[in-house]
């Protein structure tokens, strides 16, 4: 887009990637998160002493900070992302639900407000039926969740779940869901401009998870005919049109026999964006930043061609079966290729990953004109990837792929687990 | 500096080439023009040379001496504009002495001296951005 970039980095990550690409750096911090890429005086900071002119908060840390993302605003930078308001309602996933709930879409049974007490816990498990789960209210990611299959359960489960909640999120105010015994993860990724032009890229099955988190990722899922997918993308695109939201966003649901369930929207790029691009054709990140500059969506809806089929493997610096953290030197780094291979990555031959951030290294995307097609393409790619000198979950992967379960896309979000504790 | 004899001007072209590291010269004088380019080893291509581009200090990290900078912001060496810098290189300082100022997101911050010394080089200008972890200036 001929936009010149400033790469802000802590301490740990002077030799990044994008440290090394971007036309300018700035260090902003130590290697703790707190002080460096959730610090955000050092980041408004550096984009102060660059004269930057927009800020995008890619994924994780500040990303989803409303907070953040007004101070941005209120300093006359543009914030590469929706309005904080949105962001705001969103982030706290009671009141996101409420207002989903008012413009139309189903949601999952469950508390309507924050749980007072363990006595007003007992009771709403008791009207939605056992098992329940507590959720962080300012939660997300897959964190600070638990399970409770009956009153004694619950009863451990509620301050348990407060105190992981006030560590992770700063905020112990948890509320109760229906537990469902055999969902799948499907998400709808959606475009809007400032104009309140929406589209929607089709849907993400991120249904193979572990201990919550997405390992693997493909669109569309296999568990949806066209008319499912009709249907629930034109009814989150009014929704979105309705509150009128700008920039890219998730909207995740549950889905189980057939029937959705919203469970949160995620107002901010997400990882597996990329399994959408390759279906759709359409640079996300880039339409972020058009949008951000005011410039107008530019493709309606009828113009979005969603074709073939694609599968993105998280890649994590972790051992395939104890999944302990493996940081370190990487001695050797190759990368597969050939038509519709994708590899997101800040890898290099030489480089060092370091152990204070998230595991994951590499996305590998592979696309297909089918999802058999699109396996057996994935299956070669994972051959020929080569990380070595740390250990990576790549045989994990693998598995994953040759399973007949997998295979025949017969899978919910338990799955992954079930097979691992087999 | 050259002559226009070709193969003299092609060997420290040459040698340019092998003591800074760069792939290819062109050397152009009074409408005549030379370039000279080597070609990289598939080997070299893997390591990418950690080049900084922005201002940096180019002294040796003297982490023993040198006071960094805690914070991204501007350096003012002096308390206002019109005053003289807070110090100078050869003066003895105490310890909590200001230093110099940083100002960031439109607050100023006074750095001062972690222990007595000497000051022996300041590192930065007046009005110079700097990031976390820079070196300022060097106490003795």
């Amino acid at each position: 887009m001929g936009i010149k970039t400033v790469a802000v980095h802590s301490e740990a990550d002077s030799k990044a990637m994008h440290v090394r690409l971007a036309d300018e750096s700035v260090c902003i911090g130590p290697s703790q998160s707190k002080k460096s890429y959730l610090n955000p005086a050092a980041i408004l900071s550096a984009a102060s002493i660059t004269n930057a002119d927009a800020i995008h908060p890619g994924v994780g840390f500040l990303s989803e900070s409303a907070k953040f993302a007004r101070i941005v605003e209120e300093h006359g930078i543009t914030f590469i992302g929706p309005a904080y308001e949105h962001m705001k309602t969103m982030g706290n996933k009671i009141k996101a639900k409420e207002k989903m709930r008012e413009l139309g879409l189903p949601v999952v049974p469950g508390s309507d407000e924050p749980i007072k007490s363990e006595d007003n816990a007992i009771k709403i498990s008791k009207e939605i039926g056992y098992p329940v789960l507590i959720k962080a209210s300012m939660g997300g990611g897959g964190k600070g969740l638990k399970i409770a299959r009956n009153e004694n359960e619950l009863k451990k489960a509620l301050p348990a779940a407060r105190s992981e909640a006030e560590a992770s999120f700063d905020n112990d105010e948890v509320y109760i869901e229906k537990f469902l015994s055999k969902p799948r993860h499907i998400e709808i990724q959606i475009l809007a401009d400032k104009q309140n032009n929406v589209i929607h890229l089709a849907e993400r099955d991120c249904s193979i998870q572990r201990q919550r988190q997405k390992i693997l990722e493909e669109a569309p899922s296999p568990a949806l005919n066209e008319n499912t997918r009709k249907q629930i993308c034109e009814s989150v695109v009014e929704v979105i049109k309705k509150l009128g939201y700008f920039s890219a966003g998730t909207v995740e649901f549950l889905y189980q026999n057939g029937a959705f369930y919203f469970m949160e929207m995620n107002t901010r790029l997400q990882v597996e964006h990329s399994v959408s691009e390759m279906i759709s054709g359409i640079d996300i990140v880039r339409a972020q930043i058009r949008v951000a500059n005011n410039d107008a969506l530019g493709i309606e809806q009828k113009e979005v061609k969603i074709s073939g089929h694609a599968i993105e493997c998280r890649i994590n610096a972790e051992d395939p079966v104890s999944f302990k953290p493996s940081p370190g030197l990487v001695t050797e780094f190759h990368s597969p290729g050939g038509l519709d291979v994708r590899v997101d990555s800040a890898l290099y031959t030489g480089y060092d990953v370091p152990p204070f951030y998230d595991s994951l290294i590499a996305k590998l995307i592979v696309k297909g004109r089918n999802r058999n097609a699109c396996i057996m393409r994935l299956k070669r790619a994972l051959e020929e990837l080569v990380i070595d000198g740390i250990r990576v979950n790549t045989p994990l992967h693998q598995k994953i792929v040759n399973n007949p379960s997998f295979i025949n896309g017969a899978y919910d979000i338990h799955w992954l687990e079930d097979y691992l504790n087999k | 500096m050259f002559g226009f004899n070709i193969d003299k001007i092609v060997k420290q072209l040459n040698k340019l080439l092998d003591e800074t590291g760069l792939t290819e010269i062109e050397y152009q004088v009074r409408g005549k023009k030379i370039k000279v380019s080597r070609n990289i080893h598939s080997q070299q291509s893997q390591f990418l040379k950690t080049e900084t581009r922005t201002e940096k200090s180019q002294l040796p990290k003297d982490h023993k001496n040198a006071i960094t900078s805690p914070m991204v912001g501007i350096i003012y060496l002096s308390n206002d504009p019109k005053s003289e810098p807070f110090v100078k290189p050869g003066d003895k300082i105490q310890k909590g002495q200001a230093l110099l100022i940083i100002e960031a997101m439109k607050t100023m911050n006074p750095i001062n001296a972690p222990r007595a010394g000497t000051v022996t080089k300041i590192l930065v200008k007046n009005e110079q951005p700097v990031e976390f972890g820079e070196e300022l200036l060097l106490i003795e």
